[in-house]
């Protein structure tokens, strides 16, 4: 890859157009890779996860046009031989930094809490019940609750831990679109 | 088998959100992440699950070292750790209904003891024991209007309501109602059983499809002619809506069998 070569309008669209033909399936396509190449980057160390992430995308957008019609197979795969040279080349340079974990302060938290109560009215009365279910109390408690409510769900103890998962990101997602909306 | 197919379990998930795997399994790992949707929504699921131990204080000291590492990289990361503040929170500021035990036992036993007395010398009449019933339960309101404690809290009036479970003899009569309750006041709930199959029973409370309490280590007391589950439950919990008593046998083993719902609708 050239040097300090950025990502245009029509690299990306080639690169999303190789992702999926559909836009919208390819535009979360995108974004499911660029979270998953973060976690990997992550779990290695690499404190400039998010960069690595985009620099790794941005790599691969330069390729589509020159391997678009010969590469066969599932396009992640092409986005993992990228990312494992880019963390080899990111070995090889100094490590910035690891910046400090920062929680909130109250202030924060008060806004966040106040957020979060305007988002769990926004799910069904179901997902509500089940997010909050799940997720209360503790230890032994907390095990029977769950296998009681895959019980009423008729589903197993795993898919219900991914629905709750779901459902929490949902709220997550919501709790930042609503701060996002208080900052403004 | 294909080493992209090997079965990935909790604990190699765990160690690859703490940054803790071996270079060895690493590459399989992400090289899977990128292609396994199924895997990656493992991943989400124990960072989710990480965040809770960790703001709950129950990681041990090098995990929670590796944590602060790997959750102070990536925004999405910190998002997680900050929401899962205020989801604790959250969730520590909506009260859990917690089951009247003390006014179950009171309740039950003593009547239950006494109907067990008449139930073997009746020679098992039903209207001698549906009247030993009502005087049972009458002596046992009384007294606990005569000894009740003191305090506020369990100075409360006790409303008797007999329920019989869908799946035997009630099943096509229509939903059994009561009125709201008054405040302060306790509904001792009767369910009935036709048969005592198992030595305990536990009784999960609904509201809708909201679970509201969960009964457990309960025992089939007879009563007129049958068995009954008995539960008490506070006035407060009891606002009008539709609610289902699940009761379930617990075998000896733990092992929990649903043994019917008890549906009953309160009315305003």
């Amino acid at each position: 890859m050239k040097k300090n070569w950025v990502l245009s309008q029509e690299a990306f669209d080639t690169l999303l157009d190789w992702l999926d033909t559909n836009r919208e399936q390819a535009g979360q396509k995108y974004e499911d890779i660029r979270q998953r190449l973060i976690r990997i980057f992550t779990s290695r160390k690499c404190w400039d996860a998010e960069d690595l992430a985009d620099e790794t995308i941005n790599r691969v957008a330069s390729k589509v046009p020159e391997i678009r019609n010969t590469y066969e197979g599932d396009p992640s795969l092409f986005f993992y031989s990228v990312a494992h040279n880019i963390h080899r080349e990111w070995l090889r340079r100094k490590p910035p930094p690891v910046p400090a974990l920062a929680l909130m302060d109250s202030a924060s938290l008060e806004k966040q809490s106040s957020c979060l109560e305007k988002c769990l009215e926004f799910l069904t009365p179901q997902n509500r019940e089940l997010v909050v279910q799940y997720y209360r109390d503790e230890k032994k408690a907390k095990i029977e609750r769950r296998k009681h409510l895959a019980q009423r769900l008729n589903i197993a103890p795993n898919a219900l831990r991914i629905r709750a998962c779901r459902i929490r990101a949902e709220l997550l997602k919501c709790v930042e679109n609503c701060l996002d909306k208080q900052d403004q | 088998m294909n080493t992209f197919e090997r079965n990935i379990g909790p604990e190699e998930l765990r160690r690859h959100v703490l940054g803790d795997l071996p270079d060895s399994e690493q590459e399989d790992f992400d090289r899977r992440l990128l292609t396994d949707s199924a895997l990656y929504e493992e991943l989400l699921a124990t960072e989710d699950e990480l965040v809770d131990e960790y703001l709950s204080g129950k990681l041990n000291e090098r995990e929670r070292q590796q944590f602060e590492l790997q959750f102070s990289v990536g925004e999405e990361r910190q998002r997680k750790v900050r929401f899962g503040r205020s989801w604790q929170e959250y969730l520590k500021s909506t009260p859990l209904v917690r089951p009247q035990e003390d006014i179950r036992k009171g309740g039950s036993t003593g009547f239950s003891r006494m109907f067990s007395v008449f139930w073997e010398r009746s020679g098992r009449n039903p209207v001698l024991i549906a009247s030993l019933i009502l005087v049972g339960l009458l002596g046992t309101l009384g007294a606990w209007l005569l000894y009740r404690p003191t305090q506020n809290n369990t100075q409360r009036a006790i409303i008797a309501v007999t329920l019989v479970g869908s799946g035997s003899r009630g099943e096509s009569a229509s939903t059994p109602h009561l009125t709201r309750p008054p405040a302060n006041s306790v509904v001792q709930v009767h369910l009935e059983l036709a048969k005592k199959n198992y030595n305990r029973y536990q009784v999960e409370l609904f509201r809708e499809r909201e679970y509201i309490a969960p009964f457990k280590s309960l025992k089939a007391e007879p009563s007129d002619g049958h068995f009954a589950v008995v539960v008490g439950v506070n006035s407060e919990v009891l606002e009008p809506g539709d609610y289902t008593f699940e009761l379930s046998g617990v075998s000896d083993s733990g092992e929990v069998e649903l043994e019917g719902n008890y549906p009953l609708r309160v009315k305003r």
